[in-house]
């Protein structure tokens, strides 16, 4: 088990190597005088930083070069600063993360609280009104784009119904503390967690269809009802134990990304999250920003595979790892 | 001759379009008859008298009846068992042998009432049951009834030891879900013991640490055992075994046939042993019953059916097994193949693979008749010998 | 009584004769998929948006680009000016024109027809979805295959560099990748091109694993031991042996992807970097929500547009899943 973690670490590391030479590659086929051209849209841009920032970022070097220069700073934990932000590039993510954070672990649970338990009855319902009906709204979901969703919430609920706020995170003009400042947020805090919800239950509903499917046909659900048990119990015990196996596996792997963001949704509420953030630095071409919160990115994809394999063999008793 | 391509493209075309038509046709009957059969079996609160029945002769433990069990696929109805009659009488072992396919397994999961729904229903037919406190009809059981003669009165034994235990619940689990479920007033000490008892019982030596084992752990042979354990661990009056050895490599054949037997002479149950092995049944059975695509050709005393086999079908199965000391330059195999499942011809199943043929042949489908005391077969070749 | 019924019913033998010999595979997958209500609310749905897409511009005389200008109650467009000049005075843009008989779903900010907008932005969407996935699938295919026929070295190289891929934002280097292209004065017709391979490059990892997967599997089989032992040359055993063999799941995966990917186009046209103005998509048509009149005024501008999206994932979906149960042997139906 320990050496497995070992090998994947080291491949892991190989991988974000990977990603980040592809990344930097990427940003270096810009012109030589990109420097000049994203720093065009920020006005108090001094030439000093303009030189800072070919200097930093090697523009001023070969590809190789820059690159090593790049990757050696970054594995001494400076990936750079933010110059819209001011700041260290780690920093600004460590502090937005936790925004992303608390608005996705809600909508986390609500999608495992719906998305389970309706796989399942879907399943042992096969074919019937329930299970298409089931079927319907998880496709609808997966296939709702969520800027449409949104706007289609905001205009129904905030603009129309005014039950909801538009976007933001806190009630402006109010300063609110303690418990009141939480229920505020929260209040805002509704329909994004709304949008993330309906986009993602789809698949873990489907997901969870199909193993179960899987598993009610096996041989040992037979025997299970050839011992006399009830289908209560073959369902809910024998069967459920085993489909939760590859169930658990994929929710472990979705932790990781509670942190990622939500570039789209965070965007359209004004939810100053990782995703939102991101999108601004990469819309005003914050170089160093754009490198940190895409490795960012896929250090919490690997990291999300990882976990799913751990979990994987700390549940399935057949499974041991090498 | 491009020209008779084309016709016979168009011919091709008509025929499946005319297939089509007919698939749909048949998915919509099966459909109606399907639903009729599941709210049957769906029903709760079924009053005892409904299902209650006498037995024809007291001293069975089973008594299938005219079972039909049908299959309502898409490409038609396939009657897996076909008007099948069989009796177990108390203590004793009934084989049923047959080539692959020809409804043996249907027929004994229509015992446990557990064939694969929704397509797979029990049409017609009865299966008294001897139970304790009266016979019932199993046919007309209620589920919820069911669960409490499955693995307590009536055992299974399956044929995929590798498949058939739950891979994520330790063995002792297993067969101590199985214990407390029917009997709930079983301390769980008592109950571990029993479990380890009958572990001990189907030879495991090292019962204890067998006891904390996934199923994955252990090989075919010893899964097989535990599910020969499970079976017996709630003292049933009847066990199926179905084609127990299969799966498993000869050695380990031995082995468990062997256990069997031993098994059999420990406890005072009936069994219901199913198999497309000879060999197995020579060693075993007391009775043997012979099935062809989903009917019985052959019944009999095993001493009958092995010394003096009546249905060609029967010959035909006992000369194509290998026999040691016996010279043969190829082993012998019955030509042709079972009949297409879906449309079974209106004249004997076995006609177009038999070598033996009379002109009687083409008419009727031969009923099972009586021509020894014990012994019936299926076959127009002694429609006169027997008489009625 | 009842039961009797029944059994005569489907005592039909002659009829029912060789319809085993009669229906081919395909027949029974495609049997399974029609009975599937909801795929067939997929095929509907989609034939409807094919058509609608690409022969709707056929009925209108207006184009993707014609703008509407309005004077003293008179509309002319910028293809048939009637006789009116857009440059005299008192004419106006006739945008924001609530739905009437001219214009079905009225006129966007600009004053085009938002209906005739639609059809073109579904043309693009098709579009994309189909060569975006079709490029997926080649190099996915290719790699893939190669991963799993060849196996060891070859086959961890290429696995990584899925990895690789597989962890890469796809989000994040849309946005580089379009800024780069406006640092570079890129044309706007051509970024859509370069739209299209460079989601065909991000999305192979996952078509590549599921064929290396599928592959290693079918390797162990005996017919393709038996290929080999009559001597097949290796691209001729991937083609004619394994491709076959993964073809369901290849179609399944690309239906699916259809959607997918259609998803992803409106999104980046929605923040901008996808399909640029002024050719009309329907992820850049529901960006007009932004402005919050047009949200709270003019739903005819945004609400059609991302329905349309939402119907064409639908029924992509809806046929992808019929597919994947139609394909499976083990459904029983």
């Amino acid at each position: 088990m320990r050496q497995y973690i070992i090998r994947r670490l080291f491949i892991s590391i190989f991988i974000l190597l990977g990603v980040s030479a592809i990344i930097y590659g990427l940003l270096r086929t810009a012109p030589a005088d990109y420097v000049s051209t994203i720093t065009n849209g920020i006005p108090d841009a001094t030439p000093e930083m303009k030189a800072k920032l070919t200097e930093l970022y090697g523009l001023d070097k070969g590809i190789v070069e820059g690159y090593v220069d790049w990757l050696s700073s970054a594995l001494k934990g400076d990936l750079g600063q933010s110059f819209i932000y001011n700041k260290p590039a780690q920093d600004v993510i460590k502090d937005k993360m936790w925004v992303s954070f608390w608005m996705a672990l809600p909508s986390f649970i609500l999608q495992l609280l719906i998305a389970i338990p309706l796989g399942i009855i879907s399943a042992t319902k096969q074919y019937s009104i329930t299970d298409y009906t089931v079927t319907t709204i998880a496709l609808i979901g997966i296939s709702l784009p969520s800027f449409f969703f949104a706007a289609v919430l905001q205009r129904a609920f905030s603009m129309g119904l005014g039950w909801f706020p538009l976007q933001g995170m806190v009630t402006a003009r109010e300063d609110y503390v303690g418990f009141a400042h939480i229920m505020d947020m929260a209040w805002h805090f509704v329909l994004p967690i709304t949008v993330l919800t309906v986009l993602s239950i789809g698949g873990l509903m489907r997901y969870s269809r199909t193993n179960m499917l899987e598993v009610l046909n096996a041989d040992y659900i037979r025997t299970a009802r050839a011992k006399g048990l009830s289908e209560h119990k073959v369902i809910y015990k024998h069967a459920f134990r085993n489909t939760l196996i590859p169930i658990v596996t994929m929710v472990g792997g979705m932790i990781p990304g509670l942190f990622s963001g939500a570039m789209i949704t965070e965007g359209i509420f004004s939810i100053e999250g990782l995703g939102y953030i991101g999108l601004k630095a990469l819309r005003s071409g914050d170089i160093p920003f754009m490198m940190a919160f895409t490795m960012f990115l896929a250090i919490l994809t690997l990291l999300g595979t990882l976990l799913s394999d751990i979990l994987y063999a700390v549940v399935d008793p057949r499974v041991r790892l090498k | 001759m491009s020209g008779m391509t084309a016709e016979m493209k168009k011919i091709k075309k008509a025929e499946q379009k005319e297939a089509k038509l007919r698939m749909k046709q048949i998915s919509k009957e099966n459909n109606k008859i399907i639903k009729k059969f599941e709210k049957e079996k769906k029903r709760k609160k079924v009053d005892p008298s409904e299902y209650q029945t006498t037995m024809e002769n007291p001293d069975n433990i089973i008594e299938i009846d005219n079972l039909h069990t049908y299959f309502f696929t898409d490409m038609g109805t396939v009657k897996s068992v076909n008007g099948v009659s069989i009796e177990v009488p108390k203590g004793k072992t009934v084989a049923l042998v047959g080539e692959s396919g020809c409804g043996k397994s249907v027929t004994s999961l229509s015992v446990m009432k557990l064939v694969q729904g929704p397509t797979g229903q029990i049409v017609d037919g009865a299966i008294r049951y001897n139970r304790k406190g009266g016979a019932v009809d199993i046919v007309k059981t209620p589920i919820s009834e069911m669960q409490h003669i499955r693995g307590n009165e009536i055992a299974m034994i399956f044929q995929e030891p590798m498949t058939s235990l739950n891979p994520i619940f330790t063995i002792g689990y297993q067969i101590d879900e199985t214990i407390k479920l029917h009997r709930p007033d079983m301390k769980d000490e008592d109950i571990k013991k029993q479990t380890i008892e009958m572990l001990k019982l189907v030879g495991i030596a090292r019962a204890e640490g067998i006891y904390d084992c996934y199923p994955h752990e252990l090989s075919g042979g010893m899964r097989q055992r535990v599910m020969i354990a499970m079976s017996l661990s709630c003292d049933p009056q009847f066990i199926i075994a179905d084609e127990p050895t299969t799966a498993l490599d000869v050695t380990i054949q031995a082995q468990i046939l062997d256990l069997l037997r031993d098994i059999k002479q420990k406890i005072d149950a009936s069994i219901l042993l199913i198999t497309h092995d000879l060999g197995v049944v020579a060693e075993m059975a007391d009775y043997v019953v012979v099935m062809y695509a989903g009917k019985i050709v052959e019944q009999g005393t095993a001493h009958e059916v092995f010394l003096n086999p009546k249905h060609p079908y029967t010959m035909g199965l006992i000369k194509s097994k290998p026999a040691v000391g016996k010279v043969v330059d190829r082993l012998y195999s019955i030509p042709g193949a079972v009949p297409n499942p879906v449309s079974m011809p209106n004249y004997c199943f076995f006609k177009d693979r038999c070598d033996k043929c009379l002109a009687k042949c083409n008419g009727d489908i031969p009923e099972l008749r009586y021509i020894s005391e014990d012994h019936k077969v299926a076959c127009h070749l002694y429609d006169s010998k027997g008489g009625k | 009584m009842a039961e009797e019924k029944v059994l005569q019913t489907n005592n039909q033998p002659e009829e029912v004769a060789n319809l085993e010999k009669i229906v081919t595979p395909g027949q029974l997958v495609m049997k399974r998929f029609l009975r599937n209500k909801l795929a067939i609310a997929g095929v509907v749905i989609l034939v409807c948006m094919f058509l609608f897409s690409f022969l709707g511009p056929l009925f209108t005389s207006y184009g993707e680009y014609t703008i509407f200008f309005v004077k003293d109650g008179v509309e002319f467009s910028s293809d048939d000016h009637k006789g009116m000049d857009p440059q005299e005075s008192g004419v106006k843009i006739n945008g924001k024109a609530k739905p009437s008989k001219a214009h079905l779903l009225g006129t966007d900010k600009d004053g085009r027809d938002i209906l005739v907008r639609l059809m073109y932005g579904g043309r693009i969407s098709l579009l994309i979805g189909f060569v975006v996935v079709g490029l997926q699938l080649a190099v996915g295919v290719i790699m893939g295959g190669i991963a799993g026929y060849y196996g060891g070295v070859i086959d961890n190289l290429i696995m990584r560099l899925v990895d690789i891929f597989y962890c890469i934002p796809t989000l994040p280097v849309m946005l580089i990748v379009s800024s780069i292209m406006v640092a570079y004065g890129v044309p706007q017709e051509y970024k859509i091109y370069i739209l299209m391979l460079i989601m065909g490059i991000l999305g192979w990892a996952g078509v590549a694993r599921l064929v290396r997967g599928q592959i290693l599997s079918l390797r162990e089989q005996e017919f393709m031991v038996a290929t080999e032992a009559i001597g097949l040359h290796p691209a001729k055993r991937i083609m004619k042996h394994l491709i076959p063999n993964v073809m369901p799941q290849l179609i399944v995966i690309a239906t699916m992807g259809m959607g997918s990917v259609i998803l992803a186009e409106a999104s980046y046209s929605y923040l901008g970097i996808g399909v640029p103005f002024p050719l009309a998509s329907w992820g850049n048509m529901v960006n007009t929500v932004t402005d919050p009149i047009i949200m709270r005024e003019y739903l005819n501008i945004w609400f059609p547009p991302g329905f349309c999206i939402l119907l064409t994932v639908l029924g992509f979906n809806f046929v992808g899943d019929g597919l994947r149960d139609a394909f499976d042997p083990k459904m029983k139906r």
